[in-house]
């Protein structure tokens, strides 16, 4: 006998559980429930302002297809009156974004938003095929990790946009929660709970996405069919990354609620008055934020330009592992790089469908 | 899934082996004299003698810190079994019987609260009696009780006069306490009630015994499983709480943790150097129930431990250095944390979610899963009248009305007794909520716990709450 659909006043049959609060319901309801909340999350916490202009980080994942989609229905719906626009970084690797660069260009084709494409080129005045010719293979991923950090914010600024959203997740924003606990780093742990965080001089960023389930974005895009590059497969996150984010999962399996609640931990927790947190200043040559006078992009673009390459590399060359590896994936990964495009649509929705799966 | 021995001693096992040193060449790092024995977090290596004078010292220096402990103090030690409260004990002995400059001047009781009725019955034949023996050598003067005395009106006189174990027989109040627990539907409610409810026994039996100074065998270890697992039950603003050295939430009473800057690690070494024997009791799990967010978080900090063995510490520091909350005004009636009257973002969240979902938690439709939400509905009359002062003609009018609706089993007879569970919920804190979500019924909570919230419904609030309903 099917079940009817949870939400009152619905007739309608329930075909899924939604993976927040467990409800059956239908998928009009599903779709209703995680636009409003995410519609409440913007209005309660005034993200945004009539007639600002709005850069969506836009990777072609999923977060970032789904927060383009969603922003612009928004927008639509409720006259948010916003000028949205879609802002893609491309490093310049031969290779590399070519997919994702796709994925975006249909996002915008598909959802009628503008979009930007800049390169580490118009950014940096270099591009990373050009870093790796002056440093070489071993410390390129310093340049990587350092550039991409800030590629955003300087986008967003050069495009004189009034904010920056990005596709974080409550997923993600748990992960940190934890993560920052574990290393015992107190100054990330008060920061990284903020749904906008505000930067001197630098352009606001928020996370409409902050309250929404991982599982729940997966399952959005499924039902609303909704195109996005599959970066799952070519996931491979530092190991300590790694163990939070399964022992996330394994706490989500036991009660769902869990994300959530870390998240309201997060959010309650304040630091004692009398402890004092290391100084965030800004770059003196960019006025990007940086505990240094002068941030470590504007060291290594001053090495670059000066021909000493070597100057402000790190030795911990450990930070950028993950960057690397994820460069490294998808050069080897069978099932990445050397996959026909329709190869690798179908592994796409093979990955999407045994996600789905997994609600039902 | 591991047994409840492994759990106690997942150091024993793993460290005994591997972190004695066994490179005979290294000397102590301390006295630069013996030969070390034990390496801690990796590199610091240590003889026997200068390992245990390093542990008694932080015990000291702990006691120390809270400038709380005056000559003649009596204080109440609540021992459980484990190793941490074994350790404990000892380290209280050795002071007690220090020349007369570095002697205690304080006079420790014991105070032993018997859970082992969450025990399998081999388990509490062959270990009570050890702990018995273990409380009669120790040289303190002791008391015990068990953990459903919850529920009964004891005074002083009814816990002196028990001096063994035999003395407490199996009563009503046991088969309560266990009806109460088989209520509660996740492993990580019970097992975060069964906190909560030890320590409203310990309050309890230190009020009518008259003490206001508590210690309790918390280690490192166990605080930052504490502090990661209040994080994931939503109870981050109680965390500075959990790791102080001193946990004042209740005004009278204080809650001391002298072992607070021992690791369990440390623990294990310091007992076997110390021959003293375990007693096998576990210290966080006695009913076995495992498919719990404390539980997952226990074996991941263990995990964590081994590869990065300062996990615990910055744990640990984290709840140090966050903020402490006045909890006078607003105190959740359950675990007397602090109730957050916020406007913060996942409230918010909450309450769109209760607004596009109205029927969540309100009105379940008569799905077979939801059978048992009705049956806690038909709770709440019979826990009005558990309220003193029930008797009061007003109260009974309106409690008989609310039953006649409810057995008419009308939408609205639920309506009302979902809108008395809401109330009912603004008295305790986030994570006590959801302790609640997870009992099926409110009958077998002990009256300690409940007067308070339920002394909240005054009749004429209660008439307001309904008034809306009545036609
Ligand atoms: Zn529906
Ligand atoms: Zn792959
Ligand atoms: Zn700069
Ligand atoms: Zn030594
Ligand atoms: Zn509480």
């Amino acid at each position: 006998m099917p079940i009817q659909c949870n939400n009152i006043g619905c007739k309608k049959s329930a075909i899924l559980k939604r993976p927040k609060t467990s409800d059956k319901i239908c998928k009009e309801c599903f779709f209703q429930s995680f636009e409003t909340e995410i519609h409440d999350t913007i209005v309660k916490n005034n993200l945004f302002h009539p007639g600002e202009k709005v850069a969506i980080a836009a990777s072609g994942g999923k977060d970032s297809t789904v927060l383009a989609y969603i922003l612009k229905l928004l927008n639509d719906r409720y006259n948010y009156n916003l000028n949205l626009f879609l802002l893609s970084v491309d490093e310049g690797i031969t290779g590399y974004r070519d997919d994702s660069l796709e994925t975006v260009k249909k996002n915008r084709d598909d959802y009628d938003i503008p979009l930007k494409i800049l390169s580490y080129e118009e950014l940096y005045g270099w591009s990373m095929d050009n870093i790796v010719k002056q440093v070489g293979r071993k410390n390129n991923c310093t340049f990587c990790g350092v550039f991409r950090r800030q590629a955003l914010d300087r986008g967003a600024a050069i495009l004189e946009a009034d904010c920056l959203v990005t596709g974080h997740n409550a997923d993600d924003i748990a992960e940190t929660i934890l993560m920052n606990i574990l290393r015992g780093d107190i100054s990330r742990l008060s920061r990284c709970t903020s749904i906008i965080t505000m930067g001197e001089n630098s352009i606001p960023r928020c996370k409409p996405l902050k309250y929404a389930y991982e599982k729940e974005i997966v399952m959005y895009a499924y039902f609303k069919k909704l195109h996005y590059f599959s970066t799952e497969c070519i996931y491979s996150p530092e190991a300590y990354r790694g163990y939070v984010r399964s022992f996330l999962k394994n706490l989500e399996k036991i009660r769902p609620s869990a994300i959530i609640d870390i998240i309201y931990s997060g959010e309650n927790i304040s630091i004692r008055d009398d402890i004092v947190l290391p100084n965030r200043g800004i770059c003196k040559k960019c006025g990007f934020i940086s505990s240094q006078n002068i941030c470590k992009a504007c060291m290594l673009l001053e090495g670059l330009n000066r021909g000493l390459p070597k100057l402000g590399i790190s030795k911990r060359h450990k930070r950028c592992k993950f960057w690397l590896e994820q460069c490294k994936h998808i050069l080897i990964c069978p099932q990445g790089s050397k996959m026909t495009s329709l190869g690798r649509t179908q592994h796409m929705i093979q990955i999407k469908e045994s996600l789905f799966n997994s609600f039902l | 899934m591991c047994s409840i021995l492994e759990e106690d001693f997942m150091y024993e096992k793993s460290t005994i082996s591997q972190e004695l040193c066994k490179n005979i060449d290294v000397l102590c790092k301390k006295c630069l004299d013996n030969i070390a024995m034990i390496k801690l977090q990796k590199k610091h290596h240590y003889c026997k003698d200068c390992f245990v004078n390093i542990i008694t010292h932080k015990f000291r220096a702990t006691l120390g810190k809270t400038k709380l402990i005056k000559p003649d103090d009596k204080v109440l030690i609540a021992f459980t079994g484990n190793q941490s409260s074994i350790t404990l004990l000892h380290l209280l002995k050795l002071g007690v019987n220090e020349q007369i400059h570095k002697r205690f001047k304080f006079h420790p009781v014991i105070l032993f609260i018997d859970e082992s009725i969450f025990w399998p019955k081999e388990k509490r034949m062959v270990d009570l009696p050890k702990i018995m023996k273990a409380l009669k050598n120790s040289g303190f003067k002791y008391y015990i009780t068990k953990l459903s005395s919850i529920y009964d009106n004891y005074t002083f006189q009814d816990i002196n006069d028990v001096n063994d174990i035999s003395c407490l027989k199996e009563n009503e109040s046991d088969n309560k306490l266990l009806s109460l627990f088989h209520n509660i539907q996740s492993d990580t409610s019970k097992t975060d009630f069964l906190l909560r409810l030890r320590y409203q026994i310990q309050f309890k039996i230190a009020r009518i015994l008259n003490y206001n100074k508590i210690f309790t065998a918390e280690n490192t270890t166990d605080l930052s499983i504490r502090v990661l697992s209040n994080i994931s039950l939503g109870r981050g603003l109680q965390v500075s709480f959990d790791v102080a050295v001193c946990d004042q939430k209740i005004p009278d009473i204080y809650l001391i943790r002298p072992l607070r800057e021992i690791t369990s690690k440390e623990i294990v070494f310091y007992n076997v150097f110390n021959k003293i024997e375990s007693l096998a009791v576990p210290s966080i799990f006695p009913m076995m129930v495992y498919n719990s967010l404390q539980h997952e978080t226990e074996l991941f900090v263990y995990q964590l431990q081994e590869e990065f063995p300062s996990t615990v510490y910055s744990v640990f520091h984290i709840g140090e250095k966050l903020k402490t909350y006045a909890v006078k005004e607003n105190m959740c009636h359950w675990c007397h944390n602090p109730i957050l009257l916020d406007t913060s973002g996942v409230t918010c969240l909450k309450e769109s979610m209760v607004h596009i979902m109205s029927k969540y938690n309100w009105d379940k439709p008569d799905d077979k899963d939801d059978e048992e939400i009705t049956n806690k509905n038909f709770a709440l009359p019979s826990l009005l009248q558990r309220i003193p002062g029930y008797e009061n003609a007003k109260q009974r009018d309106i409690a008989e009305w609310i039953n006649g609706e409810i057995k008419k089993d009308t939408h609205c007879g639920n309506c009302i007794s979902n809108r008395m569970t809401q109330k009912l919920k603004q008295s305790l804190c986030y994570g006590c909520q959801h302790i609640l979500d997870d009992m099926k019924s409110l009958d077998y909570l002990p009256i300690g716990i409940l007067h308070e919230t339920v002394a909240e419904f005054q009749a004429n609030e209660l008439r307001k709450e309904i008034e809306d309903f009545l036609l």
